[in-house]
């Protein structure tokens, strides 16, 4: 049996990111199939560390095999550690697992030179690296999004630099050392075609980059709905996501808003409910916007109960101004066999792509066009969730992750030659 | 009635100087050698309280000998009126010394004053230590008095024995000489190129009352001192108008090169007129050193230990990626002398990092503004910038092993020599090119023959980079090193580091020396 362990740059018990969630459900899995399945994640930094560990403590468990390390903080433009003894232990304790296949969710919080290292001393173990997000690519928090707000295509030294204020020679170094620590591993994947093209854009030679979407196990099918369900459907939409400036809940309040002013003649009242944060939330990130009165703060809910949420609307809307890879909240709104109304770009735009419908992203008036092009039209409905097929479970996950498994290590092969 | 002569003696090679007294206030001096009359170029006179008086009997008279044959057997006469005194030769060689230890307070200061205007050449050796000897028991001046007031805001030396003063003066009567300046130390004199009412300074207004106020009473000069300086440096303001006293001393502060640097660049800022800006900027830079890079030796084994003389241009914590880069390149042991003045805690972590990823070795040799030269070293030193040392080809040939032909090579990264090389029209002078367009480049060969040649290189420069391209130039120029051309594109330029330090105007570290070469080269 393989020794497994996976690696990410935080802990779900402590944060419920997109990625660290992926790993997780990763490490569960394989536990599940019996296989040696260790779990490694982090802290984000000193805050987080400070409510949990001793000053000098360097990991504390969760359980037999799951691990998280203190994060000291690591500066996301250079993804090494500050001390050199930090990764002096990092290093040590992965290299104790001894495991043979290695595999990295993200490596903010693990560090470019770790990775480098463990691989140096583990020619023969495989090592795998799922990229989450762009940081390897873009220093403004991997979101390819220029501090203007503009969305931004391409990486290029000059364009960094005036994007970020730093000298073009630090993106340089960057993206060195960003390519050789990919470089470093047998496999990466990617849970977006979009995303691949990005890294492969960007330099990372076609064939590196395997896409396989992150598993999501997922309730039994959706009841059979009823015409009239369909209808009361079609006027509710809803939200789900966090009041960060990238997730777009202002173009939404601003295309309600639009819709109120210009009004509607559907028989199906409007309702707009926002999950995940509550009204004074918004607030605080937008004090100057209005909120129409079809819309409702329904704050945070449970994570696990997202898909049962969202089978009580008709569609689910991801209004985001930046990419997005692969969002969980359209693999649960798959799962909940509700459709969306999507961003035009990225990872919204492919993953939504035949029963979904975009809109031009960060524009409130294209939203509120999509919005009225379905509110009240139960046959809309029926028909784009009819073309809704369910998420890739995490036993069809695991099936293509084996997959990417096989073949001789990269260490191994350079050993050889 | 004629001149009582006390001294006579020669000044330079093409000078003579006569001192004495004399009651006649319209002395007729002649000189004259064998056949040859000269009237004097320059009479100064001065009171000589020894004489019981306040009359100005004193004399200090300067012969211009320029154009003269003096063979050795000419034979001195000084007339005067219808006297003539016959000038032994040993008194032409001893007189000057004399003048200087036993002449009266008011001929010492008067000689001074010639001296401080560039009249007469600067002594060195014996006479210049009794000059400095005497200067300590001088009677001097106070700053402010009811005849003038003078203000010193800078008084600077560096180690190179540059030096910057600037300040103000103001008389309380109007003056036929300007204010001048020596610098001295323990044992030699030089003078300081002042340029007196070169600044604005319409602050002094107030004293208007009391002095001479024009609103550009403002002086700044400059100083080089000869031989490297011994014990405490001091300026000595030679105050017009005051003959009693040798004048106003202030000490000079030493300063690290580049605070020196920036105190100059700001001095340079408040002077409108460029020519005083260039001006002071020359008067602290020697003429460049004329010297050739010995004969190329045998072919240069290039294996063993290297010393990487690195100028860490790029954030800290990139230092580890760029050691990491090279020291894969090189393939070698290497030892790291990092060009900074203290290293942080960031370059130090990231010199571990960077020696846990390199199985051949990686030390820290040490660290300093310039390679200590009496250290031990290994045999083959390679310098660069990071930011050029990590761009550059990975096949360039100062990363290269095995035996090369020319001991010394340069790596260029030169656009116009590219295109040039590629089909373009012209390929003009690389050794030009490289000087004038700061070429980004890296130099690698023999540590033992690279060491006398940057003992050699001007001490004036601010940066180990400076000396490193004047030697680069000179082995290029001497074809004595294997240079490549690389394109340099794309090439970015790092902007961190002590060399990327702004100076005061907008100049970095590496345009200030590029700036100095220059004037040393037209002073050359």
């Amino acid at each position: 049996m393989s020794r497994i362990v996976i690696v990410s740059h935080s802990h779900p018990n402590l944060r419920y990111g997109g990625g660290e969630v992926a790993a997780y459900r990763q490490f569960q899995h394989l536990l599940s199939l019996g296989e040696d399945a260790h779990f490694v994640g982090s802290t984000i930094g000193p805050e987080d560390s400070d409510k949990f560990f001793g000053r000098s403590q360097q990991v504390i468990a969760f359980g037999p095999r799951d691990y998280c390390l203190q994060g000291r903080g690591m500066d996301g433009f250079q993804m090494e550690h500050a001390r050199i003894a930090d990764e002096d232990w990092l290093v040590e304790f992965l290299l104790s697992f001894g495991a043979d296949i290695y595999h990295f969710h993200h490596f903010w919080n693990i560090g470019a030179g770790t990775i480098r290292r463990l691989r140096a001393a583990l020619p023969e173990a495989r090592f795998l690296c799922t990229l989450h997000e762009m940081t390897a690519i873009c220093a403004n928090h991997g979101q390819m999004v220029k501090r203007s707000g503009e969305l931004c295509h391409a990486a290029s030294e000059v364009a960094c630099a005036a994007c970020l204020q730093r000298p073009p020679a630090d993106f340089v170094l960057r993206r060195a050392r960003m390519q050789e620590m990919l470089g470093v591993f047998d496999q990466l994947l990617s849970p977006s075609e979009f995303l691949r093209d990005r890294f492969e854009d960007w330099g990372i030679a076609p064939g590196r980059i395997a896409v396989i979407e992150n598993g999501l196990d997922h309730a039994a099918d959706p009841l059979p709905e009823t015409e009239d369900d369909l209808l009361r459907k079609s006027g509710r939409f809803a939200f789900f996501g966090q009041a960060t400036p990238t997730k777009g809940l202002d173009v939404l309040i601003r295309a309600a808003a639009l819709i109120e002013a210009q009004g509607h003649d559907s028989d199906q009242p409007l309702a707009i409910e926002i999950h995940g944060l509550d009204e004074a939330g918004f607030r605080r990130m937008w004090p100057d916007l209005k909120v129409p009165e079809c819309v409702r703060f329904c704050g945070r809910y449970r994570p696990q109960d997202g898909v049962q949420i969202m089978r009580g609307y008709g569609w689910i809307i991801i209004p985001s101004v930046w990419w997005e890879n692969s969002p969980v909240v359209i693999q649960e709104a798959r799962a909940a066999g509700t459709p969306m109304i999507a961003s035009d770009i990225g990872g919204m735009a492919e993953k939504t792509a035949g029963w979904g419908i975009p809109f031009r992203t960060a524009d409130a008036t294209a939203l509120a066009a999509a919005i009225l092009s379905v509110h009240g039209d139960a046959q809309a409905l029926a028909e784009h969730k009819a073309r809704i097929t369910p998420p890739l479970d995490l036993a069809g996950f695991h099936q293509e992750w084996l997959r990417a498994c096989t073949g001789p290590a990269k260490g191994s092969l350079q050993k050889a030659g | 009635m004629a001149l009582n002569m006390d001294f006579c003696f020669g000044d330079g090679e093409a000078m003579l100087v006569v001192a004495g007294w004399s009651s006649d206030h319209w002395l007729d001096l002649e000189l004259y050698i064998d056949e040859t009359r000269l009237a004097p170029r320059l009479v100064t006179r001065h009171a000589r309280r020894d004489l019981r008086t306040a009359e100005r009997f004193g004399v200090l008279a300067v012969f211009d000998l320029a154009g003269i044959d003096m063979a050795g057997n000419a034979t001195v006469h000084v007339k005067s009126g219808q006297e003539f005194t016959e000038i032994q030769p040993e008194r032409l060689v001893t007189d000057q010394q004399r003048l200087v230890e036993i002449g009266v307070d008011e001929l010492f200061f008067a000689w001074l004053r010639l001296l401080a205007a560039g009249e007469l050449t600067m002594p060195t050796g014996e006479v210049a230590q009794a000059a400095v000897t005497r200067l300590r028991f001088a009677p001097l001046l106070p700053r402010e008095s009811d005849e003038f007031g003078l203000g010193v805001d800078r008084c600077l030396t560096d180690p190179a024995g540059q030096g910057l003063v600037s300040g103000w003066f103001l008389p309380a009567m109007g003056q036929v000489q300007p204010l001048t300046a020596l610098a001295l130390d323990d044992q030699q004199l030089c003078r300081v190129a002042l340029f007196a009412g070169a600044l604005s300074r319409t602050d002094l207004e107030p004293y208007g009352g009391r002095y001479l106020f024009t609103g550009s009473d403002g002086f700044a000069g400059a100083f080089l001192m000869p031989q490297p300086v011994r014990g405490q440096v001091q300026v000595l303001f030679v105050i017009p108008g005051q003959e009693n006293a040798a004048g106003v001393l202030a000490p000079a502060g030493p300063r690290p090169p580049t605070d020196f640097a920036a105190e100059l660049c700001q001095v340079q800022i408040d002077l409108p007129d460029p020519a005083h800006k260039t001006g002071l900027r020359a008067a602290m830079l020697p003429p460049m050193p004329a010297w050739q890079p010995p004969a190329a030796a045998a072919p240069w084994p290039r294996s063993g230990p290297v010393l990487l003389l690195l100028d860490h241009d790029l954030p800290d914590i990139d230092l580890r990626d760029v050691l990491r880069r090279t020291g894969q390149r090189l393939g070698r042991p290497v030892e790291l002398f990092l060009l900074r003045d203290r290293l942080g805690s960031v370059l130090v972590e990231a010199i571990e990092g960077a020696a846990r990823e390199l199985p051949q070795g990686l030390r820290l040799a040490g660290s300093g503004m310039a390679l200590d030269l009496q250290a031990a070293l290994p045999e083959t030193l390679l310098f660069g910038r990071s930011s050029t040392l990590f761009q550059i080809d990975a096949g360039a040939g100062v990363f290269a092993r095995g035996t090369a032909q020319m001991p010394f090579h340069l790596t260029l990264l030169d656009p116009i020599g590219a295109i040039g090389r590629d089909g373009g029209a012209a390929a003009g002078d690389p050794a030009a090119r490289f000087q004038r367009d700061l070429l980004p480049f890296a130099l690698s060969g023999p540590t033992a023959g690279l060491k006398p040649m940057l003992a050699r290189a001007p001490q004036a420069f601010l940066t180990q980079e400076a000396r490193l391209r004047h030697i680069a130039e000179r082995l290029l120029r001497a074809d004595l090193a294997g240079a490549e051309i690389l394109g340099g594109m794309p090439y970015f330029a790092g902007r961190a580091g002590p060399s990327a330090r702004t100076l005061p105007g907008g100049l970095d570290l590496h345009l200030y020396d590029a700036e100095s070469r220059k004037l040393m080269e037209a002073a050359a």
